[in-house]
């Protein structure tokens, strides 16, 4: 089972140490850890409030009274000097392409409109657009009411 | 808590599961494989239910469906039969469940009551067994009266199926009228056959102190305001539907309490129409002055004018003039070729070019704050209550741009589909009520969809039961009542007796039961209206009413007889 644990551990747990550690309200007793805990996205207030009430944070050191299945699988990162912050960054990818960036000037909103207006829209879209080319001439133009005028005066 | 959380550890690790713990503020969560969700079976005993809520976060995006479940346990199974209660109508609790809404029954009254909950105290060992005291069985113990306001003067009545209520303010709306007018002339632009009303006011009131804060006006005109039927409410919007005139009056409710007029559709699309249709009015030589000016009329005390068009007039324009190009349009880009193009025009079109001009508003509903959806019928289906046969037309119209966006008849099949796929976008409700998105519809229920599956399967006719299908729209605002007893994924029970929609049903002497959608799916608690005993004169027909608390478990029924007789009300709470 804790084999499970180091997996996860190395997953995550890093970068949550890291994080705890950067805050500044780290302690030696993170990094003997054998359980990983995630806390809500406001990490920092969440540990600030349970130090505070005193409640239980971390448990102990290395399988102080845990059972475990293999003492040794904890052993090689266990750093000596707690004042010494880690060195360890999370790897990151850098794309080799530049295929798949967006455009400068996307804006990701939500659409306003909701489903059932944008499929209405759709079909009407539909609708009119195989036969584009002849109403063209129909059409009179939008917002212009002079135009509207005079299209009204002959009988439909 | 280290005690817990060392005791549970080691519960699961000699249990030989395979997990691994989260803390998640304090609490813990589990998670994991099969074998661990063997361990975590549903017990449908609260204690049970309460402690795996503690522990466990429901999947993403159910947690309110999660809760509801809740409604499982808590139930309104204790009756209480023949309350005795003031003599009111009983009209419906407001949907955050802060108010009960009555009026007197000579319809002249407003009367809020706050819903409480009983407090007596048993000092005895045991409780249960005792029945409550005679004091804490009256309708006092539960509802505290608010105020009583006098809406309606002298001749006038308040429409008892009318109201609507704002949540964001805590406004509500009612209407009062004077007597219908059946045979009303067709003056000043009103069309024939819908009758008239001589005054219809609209009051806003804020209900937590019963003062009016607003009215508005409608006079010599008609609105269907049986169970909101010509009125809809969308956030702070509220679109009334002037039948006679033909109108559709779009307002807005301020936080201030203030109505403020923002358009008029119907013989106007655009704000300034009139203005440029009248000062054209001469080159156009269609409208006499003079004529003009008798058809001038105040109908709205606002200060908003409206000349009405003369029947006279040559040119169609507003709403049926758009209407009419959009159909127009549509059929000519169905075809290419000219020839064929004409001859359809010619079927489709001026065939029927009479009845198309001839079609008024029936009843509008918003979809979004732009977007309407308007239903067109002839004349006599107006303000009949059958109008199945009756042929109507549904149109969706933005009023931002004035266009028609879509026009389809009432055996469409492609707006049925709509109406199957995205139901819960045509019950279109406020942003801030999130409780009504779980109202049970067939698109958000599985158990209503398998209804709906079931009675297409078995229908008949396939436009026919479109046509029955998308009667119901546009919907009627604030019809259905939010509570979870109605929920279709928590409750069985028989939609003929009782249903969410607050209408008037046929009584039954037998209680009418609520089955447990889920496994063990039994019979929870049962509402019987009436005296306790069953009625003793069984030959006068009897109609009941619910009211059931938005989140409460309480319920009123209401049984009453055609004739105006005291009507009994039973109380069901949750002893």
């Amino acid at each position: 089972m804790l084999r499970c644990f180091a997996d996860y551990r190395h997953l995550r747990g890093e970068s949550v140490c890291e994080r705890l550690r950067s805050s500044g309200l780290a302690s030696s007793r993170i990094w003997n850890l054998d359980l990983v805990f995630i806390w809500a996205p406001h990490l920092d207030l969440d540990l600030a409030a349970s130090e505070k009430s005193g409640a239980f944070v971390i448990m102990g050191s290395v399988l102080g009274d845990w059972p475990s299945y293999d003492p040794h699988n904890f052993s090689q990162l266990r750093p000596s000097d707690p004042s010494t912050p880690s060195k360890m960054t999370p790897t990151t990818y850098q794309p080799t392409h530049n295929r798949t960036l967006p455009p400068p000037d996307q804006v990701i909103t939500t659409e306003t409109k909701n489903i059932l207006l944008r499929h209405i829209y759709q079909r009407a879209e539909e609708k009119l657009r195989p036969k584009r080319a002849a109403p063209e001439h129909l059409l009179p133009e939008h917002g212009c009411k002079q135009l509207r005028a005079s299209v009204q005066d002959t009988p439909c | 808590m280290l005690q817990n959380v060392h005791a549970s550890y080691l519960m699961l690790c000699y249990l030989g599961s395979i997990f691994y713990l989260l803390v998640f503020r304090g609490n813990i969560i589990l998670g994991g494989g099969a074998s661990a969700r063997a361990l975590m079976f549903r017990s449908n005993n609260i204690v049970a239910r309460i402690f795996e809520r503690q522990i466990r976060t429901p999947p993403p995006g159910t947690s309110v469906h999660c809760a509801r479940r809740f409604y499982e346990n808590l139930v309104p199974s204790y009756t209480i039969y023949d309350v005795e209660c003031p003599d009111h109508l009983f009209r419906k609790f407001t949907d955050d469940g802060q108010y009960l809404i009555c009026f007197s029954r000579n319809h002249q009254e407003l009367i809020v009551y706050r819903p409480t909950w009983l407090s007596f105290s048993c000092t005895e060992e045991d409780c249960d067994v005792h029945d409550l005291p005679p004091k804490a069985k009256k309708f006092d113990s539960f509802f505290t009266q608010l105020y009583c306001v006098s809406l309606a003067s002298s001749n006038e009545l308040i429409c008892k199926d009318f109201f609507l209520y704002m949540e964001s303010n805590r406004f509500g709306l009612f209407a009062t009228s004077t007597a219908q007018i059946h045979d009303a002339p067709a003056v000043g632009g009103a069309i024939q056959g819908v009758p008239s009303i001589e005054k219809i006011t609209f009051h806003l009131l804020r209900l937590e102190d019963g003062v009016v804060l607003d009215e508005k006006v409608f006079n010599d005109d008609f609105v269907n305001l049986a169970h909101n039927m010509g009125v809809f409410l969308y956030d702070d919007l509220l679109a009334i539907v002037s039948l006679r005139y033909q109108t559709v009056h779009i307002l807005q409710i301020r936080d201030s309490g203030n109505l403020v007029d923002v358009r008029a559709i119907g013989a106007f699309c655009r704000e300034d129409d009139e203005l440029f249709l009248n000062s054209n009015a001469p080159s156009m030589g269609i409208r006499d002055k003079s004529k003009q000016h008798q058809l001038t009329e105040n109908h709205v005390e606002n200060g908003l004018q409206q000349s009405r068009l003369s029947p006279e007039n040559a040119f169609v324009s507003g709403i049926k003039q758009r209407l009419l190009s959009f159909i127009f349009r549509g059929i000519w880009n169905e075809e290419t070729n000219h020839t064929l193009r004409v001859q359809y025009l010619k079927k489709k079109f001026y065939f029927h070019f009479q009845d198309y001009i001839d079609l008024i508003i029936w009843k509008v509903q918003f979809l979004d704050r732009h977007h309407l959806l308007i239903k067109f019928g002839s004349v006599d289906g107006a303000v009949s209550r059958t109008t199945d046969h009756h042929p109507a037309f549904f149109a969706v119209y933005n009023m931002e741009t004035t266009d028609i966006v879509a026009f389809y008849q009432n055996n469409a099949d492609e707006l049925y589909l709509l109406f199957e796929h995205f139901c819960d976008h045509f019950h279109t409700t406020s942003k801030n009520s999130l409780y009504m998105n779980f109202i049970s519809s067939h698109s958000n229920n599985i158990h209503t969809r398998e209804q709906l599956r079931s009675l297409r399967n078995k229908a008949t006719s396939s436009s026919q039961f479109v046509k029955k299908m998308l009667a119901s729209l546009p919907i009627n605002s604030q019809a259905l009542s939010p509570s979870p007893y109605f929920d279709q994924s928590l409750y069985r029970f028989d939609e003929k007796l009782i249903s969410a929609a607050d209408r008037h049903r046929q009584s039954t002497d037998h209680p009418i039961k609520f089955i447990l959608r889920r496994p063990p799916q039994t019979l929870r608690f049962k509402i019987k209206p009436g005296p306790e005993g069953g009625n003793i004169d069984n030959r006068t027909k009897k109609i009941s009413s619910f009211l059931f608390h938005p989140f409460l478990p309480f319920a009123l029924s209401i049984q009453q007889t055609l004739f105006l007789q005291p009507s009994a009300v039973n109380v069901h709470f949750r002893r």
